[in-house]
């Protein structure tokens, strides 16, 4: 009852300190300078952007004085801007206030300002929200919460979508590792594609680097990379004519890349229990095809990830540190062998089950697409299981491609990089330099601007990062501390993942809620 | 009592650390805008030059910063000044009020509300300490730029003509904003 009353004060004041914060004006300004021929470009929707984020619109003349416009619109002719404010002369003296019109020909410059929550009022804010969060819904869930590497936003219509993840399966530094993600629906406007880099977990990033690698196609071809890395080019793709899991027909779920994906819930005795999706094909060219998967995991290896920290509890260092002396050896058994991948297999034509290859991607956040290369099928109709745990996989969407020729990409780096608005000249020189590598904390965002080769080519876009990154321990999980638990995980992970099946199945359902609620981001 | 004893030490140290962390500026009282204000003020930020030992000028010049040339940067406090970029060695451009004062109270105040975490304190009052004195520290140096951590033409915005000095223009009317009452 004490204890329950303690919280309550603690609650309280922190709610006190959350108020305070929104109300006492911790906001920051991003400045953005536009010229007048940049300006009339803008499409509508950008304009309307602008508006909706920049109330005020300072028209700068060429001969010093100012407009400051409250409400204004670009006539239809685009030669004007119309609003209604103030003008300043050169001396700053206001001479007028209420309707004008500006003609674009006379104007130096546009200047809006974006107010955002200061970075520092967000980090207090997060900060009161860790506390809070003990005290609410981390405390019920600890495994729940957010936790990734870099995650990558590329601008999708006129919003920002998270298209990538980084390294997810880096989390030392003797486990760094090279990441190839397909941006499958981005696109090239004009000359430049810009992508955000966030670190919105409680982690630290640390990113050698991250290229654009940009591969030409030919018109209304597609280009994937194989789990080798190679890329190859397909003229077409086919969709299954039927795929069926154990709760029957999920066709409909994997035709195409929208999102809706189909995925099952874990088994409730036994974590590594696996299941088979039937796929079929028909009207197969008899040349070289590949499988097309595009898949990203749930959050039950996320779960199994945290438990092993919270087993590990105050002595998380020591044994991180035997990781990076290789003390810790990679078991024949290990939980993520047992948990594995997505398994490929062909019916040959004496009707056995063959194992092509396995996808394994790690990372819960994006959807990445990969080809599975199958040479020459001996019919022209297949039948093509994915064999899987339970509960372990997304998948967005399947498809056979045939392929026509390995394909080269061109390798891009970030011709200019922005923190917070400001030129980061020397985040950009480090990005460029693979010895070198860009440290980033909680709440960190980068955008990273790529100039395209060409605007007359088309290209299928990856992005390829190399790095690692290092959890911040919750203090929640310290509460767990368990070595002989522990010693379970490592030893008789089949054992472990038995055990904890119930428990998971305790938080299956909720745990998307709270993974996605306890991310560490600035809004946008 | 024990734990009062240590929440005290606390709330002295987290001064300690806010007052050493916090950058420092020049301009007068009531001169600087609010962040919010930013989006209407007409007026350029404020500006701090430190010579290098070549230059002649040996004082250090500060004022609203009126625009930047190829070679040159334009002062204003009351009197017009221009500044041949060469001259500089270090500069430093704020350009809004931080209001950082004011976020080390609300530290404070987040470090109390972990009295109630008893053994837990430990783990909970440094990261408000630390990472709370750091915030303060951050918000304080949210609208400062400095040369040459970042170049020159990354202030161009903030100036009175973000375009440049306009032709034609009477050098001799240009004075610096007033300070507001």
């Amino acid at each position: 009852m004490l204890s329950l009353f303690r919280a309550f004060d603690k609650i309280m004041i922190l709610s006190l300190v959350l108020v305070l914060i929104g109300c006492s004006g911790f906001r920051k300004v991003k400045r953005e300078i536009t010229t007048p021929a940049s300006f009339q470009k803008l499409p509508e929707t950008q304009l309307k952007v602008m508006r909706e984020s920049s109330p005020f619109l300072k028209v700068h003349m060429q001969n010093g004085n100012i407009y400051v416009l409250q409400t204004w619109i670009v006539d239809s002719t685009r030669q004007h801007v119309v609003g209604y404010g103030t003008l300043f002369n050169a001396k700053r003296d206001t001479l007028r206030q209420g309707q004008f019109q500006v003609g674009l020909d006379s104007v130096a410059i546009f200047e809006t300002n974006v107010l955002k929550p200061s970075g520092a009022a967000t980090a207090l804010t997060v900060f009161t929200g860790i506390t809070a969060a003990i005290t609410i819904a981390c405390i019920t869930n600890p495994k729940a919460c957010f936790g990734s590497c870099p995650t990558f936003y590329v601008l999708d219509g006129d919003s920002l979508r998270l298209r990538a993840e980084g390294f997810s399966a880096s989390i030392a530094p003797s486990l760094e590792a090279t990441d190839v993600d397909a941006l499958f629906h981005a696109s090239t406007v004009g000359e430049e594609l810009m992508i955000e880099m966030r670190n919105e977990a409680i982690e630290t990033q640390v990113v050698r680097y991250v290229d654009l690698l940009a591969v030409p196609r030919a018109k209304k071809h597609r280009v994937f990379a194989d789990l080798d890395g190679s890329f190859w080019e397909s003229p077409a793709l086919s969709s299954p004519i039927s795929a069926t899991g154990p709760e029957g027909d999920c066709l409909i779920s994997l035709l195409v890349a929208d999102g809706n994906e189909r995925y099952s819930r874990a088994d409730s005795t036994d974590l590594s229990t696996k299941e088979i999706i039937e796929l079929e094909f028909e009207n197969i060219p008899q040349q070289l095809c590949g499988l097309v998967i595009g898949c990203r995991q749930t959050l039950l290896p996320t779960y199994l990830l945290y438990q092993t920290f919270a087993y590990m509890g105050n002595n998380a260092g020591y044994w991180f540190a035997q990781i990076e002396r290789k003390n810790v050896k990679q078991h024949q058994n290990s939980i993520q062998k047992i948990m594995g991948g997505i398994e490929i297999l062909i019916q040959d034509s004496l009707g056995d089950w063959k194992l092509v290859d396995q996808v394994d991607e790690h990372g819960p956040l994006a959807t990445d697409f990969h080809l599975v290369p199958m040479s020459r099928l001996a019919s022209e109709s297949a039948k093509i299981r994915l064999r899987m745990t339970k509960g372990n996989w997304r998948i967005d969407y399947v498809a056979l491609a045939l392929l026509s020729q390995p394909v080269q990409a061109l390798r891009i780096h970030p011709h200019l990089v922005l923190k917070d608005g400001f030129v980061d000249e020397h985040a950009r020189a480090v990005l460029c330099d693979s010895t070198k590598a860009l440290t980033t904390l909680p709440g960190d965002v980068y955008t990273l601007r790529y100039q395209m080769p060409g605007t007359s080519i088309d290209y299928e876009l990856f992005l390829e990062s190399r790095g690692y990154y290092l959890e911040w321990i919750r203090k929640e999980w310290i509460e767990e501390e368990n070595p002989l638990l522990l010693a379970q995980m490592f030893l008789n992970p089949q054992a472990a993942l038995k055990r904890l099946a119930p428990e998971f199945k305790q938080v299956e359902k909720e745990m998307e809620k709270h993974f996605w609620r306890s991310r560490y981001a600035r809004p946008h | 009592m024990q734990d009062r004893i240590k929440i005290h030490n606390c709330v002295l140290l987290l001064l300690a650390l806010f007052f050493f962390s916090c950058a420092t500026t020049q301009a007068p009282r009531g001169w600087l805008a609010s962040s919010d204000k930013t989006q209407t003020d007409v007026y350029g930020g404020w500006f701090e030059i430190k010579y290098s030992s070549a230059s002649k000028v040996k004082a250090p010049t500060v004022g609203e910063l009126i625009a930047i040339s190829e070679d040159s940067i334009f002062i204003a406090d009351q009197t017009f000044h221009a500044i041949a970029r060469n001259d500089i060695k270090s500069a430093r451009l704020v350009i809004y009020k931080s209001n950082s004062e004011g976020m080390g109270g609300l530290v404070a105040l987040g470090t109390v509300s972990t009295i109630s975490n008893g053994f837990f304190l430990i783990f909970t009052a440094p990261m408000w300490i630390i990472g709370g004195s750091i915030a303060a520290g951050a918000r304080s140096y949210e609208p400062i730029v400095d040369y040459p951590k970042k170049e020159l033409s990354s202030f161009m915005p903030f100036a009175r003509y973000p375009q440049g000095l306009p032709l034609g223009i009477d050098r001799s009317q240009i004075k610096s904003k007033p300070r507001a009452l």
